[in-house]
């Protein structure tokens, strides 16, 4: 396993999760250091959705600790809870947009909330964000009306309004095309050379991460299998590690 | 028999979380930050945007109220009763449940089915992620909505049931507008007034509640979806017949 460069942003202690009867998690440790991107590879149901949304406490655990910027986040109380997630944004598989909001009101809408803003500082920074992503000319269509590509990118627009340190990402690539797909990674690669977010992701696809994540992690039952670099994991003895870290390009 | 004692063990269950969670609403309300544009806004989604509905369908009580007693009335030869007879039978009686079931139609299955949209396309996880309370933001507003609505409502849906009761009897016995409103509002104090209110404000706490528990809790996708705009119509409407019985003892009680 590779050392890690900076102090952890995001640290699992012995995290256990249930649903039910079904083990999700077991005693699972790993940390993310800042600046860093971290892949999350397994597969379907392995718990790899569950530990990004441990991350954000969108769940919380059963036993064990997940610390966030060194504050552990499972018994944080509310406003500390969110002032750790204003650091943070979350892209969601599915984005997630409100659909009663147009784009350019999905975006402005953590801005409003947490910031103090005038309304035109806060057109300037949708626009930028927009553009970032390259969805100008879309900022008032509805959520409805956006294809897949334009949907993700969108969700990525609000996640990242409020200039997030840690950026949580849920299948990038899933129900896309391969070139929506590398699209969507070279912003992801954007973000982490240009503005030093950690990305913490979870996909299928580790090819499209290849060129940016710094490690990689191997969930499967609930257990960490592998946990390094990109080329540990794949020489991994583990036959399932190699499998999943080789992803679709084999 | 072991299907009923599930079936009553897991209706007993849903009552006691949906308690717990109207007591929840009731704490959050009160507990800054107050959601105050959001809570103008279901207003006028849930107030403003129901009142077509509610003054049309006053109306055509109003003018059923006058006909169906007048015919009775006649009889007895107390036609001259007739104004009294709609403005009562309006205020203190159709006027709180017509409106509640009225709003639980329109509003309840609308709450119920956009709070499960929301969670079934992780909206709320959404929300909660941007460090914004789904449950302040979501619930607590639409059931403060509902609450401040439905009296505004019942008065909009009694003073349409006046106005459509006092154009039929203007039809049908020549009576002046003036005659009518004195012969309707004279007989009535504020123990008319202020008891079919708090009705509403209970009823408006029950549809909001039960529609945003069923809503907010929803899982299964689009079946999941369905189901609780559909049972939210159900049972607000269910639960606020119910307490229709519970508050009239207590009014008779406190108000006779």
């Amino acid at each position: 396993m590779s050392e890690n460069n900076g102090a952890p942003v995001v640290r699992f202690e012995h995290v256990f999760k249930s649903f039910d009867e079904k083990k999700v998690l077991a005693d699972v440790c790993f940390q993310i250091a800042a600046g860093q991107s971290f892949c999350l590879l397994g597969r379907s149901g392995a718990g790899k959705s569950v530990t990004l949304r441990l991350m954000i406490r969108l769940l919380t655990p059963d036993r064990g600790a997940v610390f966030v910027k060194g504050k552990n986040i499972a018994e944080a109380n509310s406003q500390t809870l969110n002032d750790l997630r204003r650091h943070m944004g979350f892209l969601f598989q599915d984005a997630a947009l409100f659909d009663s909001l147009s784009v350019a009101e999905n975006v402005a809408f953590p801005l409003r909330r947490h910031t103090r803003k005038s309304e035109k500082e806060i057109r300037d920074v949708v626009r930028e964000k927009l553009r970032h992503v390259e969805l100008e000319k879309e900022e008032n269509s509805m959520p409805a009306q956006l294809s897949g590509g334009m949907r993700k990118r969108a969700g990525l627009a609000r996640a990242l309004a409020l200039d997030p340190e840690i950026l949580l990402v849920d299948e990038p690539s899933s129900g896309l095309d391969r070139i929506t797909a590398s699209e969507i990674y070279g912003l992801l690669r954007g973000l982490k050379e240009k503005k030093k977010v950690t990305i913490v992701m979870v996909t299928h696809d580790p090819a499209g991460a290849r060129g940016f994540a710094d490690r990689f992690a191997v969930l499967d039952h609930g257990a960490i299998v592998a946990c390094g670099t990109v080329d540990e994991v794949e020489n991994s003895q583990n036959s399932l590690v190699r499998e999943l870290a080789e992803g679709s390009e084999t | 028999m072991s299907g009923i004692a599930e079936s009553t063990v897991s209706l007993l269950s849903t009552v006691g979380e949906l308690g717990i969670f109207g007591l929840k609403a009731v704490r959050e309300s009160i507990r800054p930050p107050f959601e105050g544009a959001e809570i103008i806004h279901q207003l006028y989604e849930i107030g403003w945007r129901s009142g077509p509905l509610v003054m049309v369908s006053g109306f055509a009580f109003g003018v059923v109220l006058a006909m169906e007693t007048g015919a009775s009335m006649a009889r007895f030869g107390a036609e001259a009763m007739i104004p009294q007879a709609v403005s009562m039978g309006l205020f203190t009686d159709i006027g709180p449940v017509v409106t509640g079931l009225l709003v639980s139609g329109r509003i309840g299955a609308g709450i119920g089915a956009q709070l499960a949209g929301m969670k079934v396309t992780e909206q709320i996880d959404a929300l909660e992620s941007i460090a914004v309370d789904s449950f302040k933001y979501l619930v607590v507003t639409r059931i403060a909505a509902c609450v401040i609505a439905l009296p505004i409502l019942t008065l909009l849906l009694n003073y349409s049931g006046i106005a459509g009761g006092m154009l039929a009897e203007m039809f049908a016995r020549q009576v002046s507008m003036h005659q009518f409103l004195n012969e309707a509002f004279g007989p009535m104090g504020w123990s008319d007034y202020i008891p079919p209110t708090i009705q509403t404000l209970v009823f408006g706490f029950i549809i909001g509640t039960v529609s945003c528990f069923l809503g907010y809790t929803a899982s299964n996708g689009a079946v999941g979806v369905g189901r609780a705009s559909t049972r939210s119509v159900v049972f607000s409407s269910m639960l606020l017949i119910l307490s229709e019985v519970i508050l009239e003892k207590i009014i008779l009680f406190w108000f006779s």
